[in-house]
């Protein structure tokens, strides 16, 4: 059989699954609502950007506003809905607007705008689910410094697309828990330039929700929980997601990832890499900072990872410590993404560039569900500044509420 | 330890997993020519200037397209070029990258030393830079190919 016609039967077989069970007779609809949202400012005394008009391609400063609201209903038994509206830098987006079929733990079927499934951090992805005011570097989605430079991370995240999955989760005695999931999305795209060389996601947000690229993204994630006892368990997960970015389909892209998480009592340790093979239209090479190479020239390679440790202190006082950074080879590409190619100015990126950071962060409970936030940063670029600093530093003091 | 210690740590432990990712796959470790900006070469008709364009980039150079062909005296290769192939030379030497290639052929013909095998691979890598390179190599190989001694 080939790969094809088995992934039919799987289909198949899965939509059978789904249609045996019988609708409950009487089911009495629950509705919960809920929402965040996050004030932040964000000071970079060495920031040359700091002193000139604010552009988004350097450094987003001073006050940042996020804010999310979710309706989740469970319609029966087997059906549930989620509806999560958010606003953040970029103004007002749909987060999530799907359906769960669900015919067992096993087997759930979504439809509709989700973030698919990849990594760790993409349920924690809420401000109000995690204990910096930003994300870690390979989820950064534009809140880091030199962002123009970069691009912002490897997959920038809420990453919301519409599609379908098909995942589930099985239990292995008590003691093993194993997560599935298999996805086809639309993919991430770039659709300005006329000869792309990276993802814009700007195109994924409002009043892109459609695309001219026809071909879906594909993806899938595994990930198993080890518990023991109530006091630990250890989870290992690995993700990928495999797609085109161009109108003609010929530009790939291809994601993997890898994350680990322990946690002891009231400690938790994070790590995750993830990296992303973009594929380049090289068919100009005018807009690149370096000849074209004839054999795997057309594609650079973006490394993200991050590990931290956080430790509640008291009930209301935790610490975060957090070690992340990326890590670009391959050629450049003197314009900017989402510029049609226009090669305004040079990249001060090099074939191997990285960028590195270290974080300490605190968040303090005054209620339970508001919380303080305050992190400092220190980031290590491989390339100076306009003004030659390599290193630079950055204060995040912030509030965030949930209901 | 204290905090600057785990960050170290930290930090020893992911740059371990980078590098083994890195260069445990290949697929995921792409290749550049020369630097455009290092090679030595500035285009035909290059003009630098400074820009300051929200980009945050430094200095930029714009290109002037040349209308005259000027061979070099006694060169029976460029005469020819000039001659039969002008478009395809200027085009040439107006592309960075191509100017950049050039200037690495000639590197490269000089060290092979009428090697025939080794100035075909001269002449081949050259033309399989890019398009521009190509057409300059196609046009020299139909009208100069004895003057420019292209196997």
């Amino acid at each position: 059989m080939s790969s094809r016609g088995l992934l039919l039967a799987i289909a198949l077989g899965a939509l059978l699954a789904l249609a045996r069970w019988q609708p409950a007779l009487a089911f009495d609809e629950e509705h919960n609502f809920a929402g965040s949202a996050q004030i932040d400012y964000h000071v970079v005394p060495s920031e040359p950007g700091s002193a000139v008009a604010p552009s988004p391609y350097t450094t987003f400063q001073g006050f940042t506003f996020e804010a999310a609201l979710k309706v989740a209903v469970d319609i029966s038994e087997h059906l549930s809905a989620n509806v999560k509206a958010c606003y953040g830098c970029h103004g007002f987006e749909m987060d999530m607007a799907y359906f769960d079929l669900r015919a067992a733990d096993e087997l759930n079927l979504r439809v509709g705008r989700f973030s698919p499934s990849f990594g760790a951090f993409n349920l924690r992805h809420d401000p109000a689910n995690h204990m910096t005011s930003d994300k870690p570097l390979p989820y950064d989605m534009g809140r880091m410094l030199r962002k123009g430079d970069w691009n912002n991370g490897v997959l920038p995240a809420p990453f919301p697309t519409n599609g379908a999955e098909l995942d589930g989760t099985h239990w292995i005695g008590n003691t093993a828990q194993l997560d599935y999931a298999g996805y086809v999305v639309m993919a991430f795209k770039n659709d300005t330039d006329p000869d792309p060389t990276d993802l814009n996601f700007q195109e994924s947000h409002l009043n892109d929700y459609l695309t001219s690229d026809p071909r879906p993204a594909a993806g899938s994630r595994l990930a198993l929980t080890l518990k023991a006892g109530d006091r630990a368990d250890i989870t290992l997960g690995a993700s990928g997601m495999f797609g085109t970015y161009d109108p003609n389909d010929r530009l790939t892209y291809a994601i993997v990832g890898g994350d680990f998480a322990l946690r002891v009592g009231r400690t938790a340790l994070r790590m995750e890499y993830l990296v992303r093979r973009q594929q380049m239209d090289v068919t100009n090479p005018d807009i690149f900072k370096y000849a074209i190479a004839p054999v795997d020239g057309d594609f650079f390679a973006k490394h993200g990872a991050y590990a931290e440790v956080e430790q509640p202190v008291t009930d209301a006082l935790d610490l975060l410590a957090r070690a992340d950074g990326m890590y670009r080879v391959g050629n450049v590409s003197n314009a900017a993404v989402g510029s049609g190619n226009e090669t305004a100015a040079y990249s001060p990126l090099s074939y191997r560039s990285w960028v590195a950071r270290e974080t300490l962060a605190i968040a303090y409970a005054v209620e339970r569900n508001l919380r303080f936030k305050g992190s400092l940063e220190l980031w290590e670029f491989s390339y100076p500044d306009q003004a030659g600093r390599e290193t630079e530093l950055s204060f995040h003091v912030g509030a965030v509420g949930s209901f | 330890m204290g905090p600057r210690g785990i960050a170290v740590g930290l930090r020893a432990g992911l740059a371990a997993i980078v590098a083994v990712a890195a260069s445990a796959c290949s697929s995921f470790d792409p290749r550049v020519g020369p630097s455009q900006e290092s090679c030595g070469v500035e285009a035909l008709g290059a003009t630098t200037a400074t820009t300051s364009a929200g980009y945050g980039y430094g200095t930029t150079t714009s290109h002037m397209t040349p209308t005259t062909c000027q061979a070099d005296a006694g060169a029976a290769c460029d005469d020819c070029e000039s001659k039969w192939c002008c478009s395809t030379r200027l085009a040439c030497y107006e592309d960075p990258v191509c100017a950049c290639a050039d200037h690495a052929l000639d590197a490269c013909i000089a060290a092979a030393g009428g090697n025939a095998s080794a100035l075909g691979a001269c002449w081949s890598t050259f033309a399989n830079v890019g398009t521009v390179e190509a057409a300059r190599v196609a046009c020299q190989v139909a009208w100069c190919q004895q003057a420019c001694a292209i196997p």
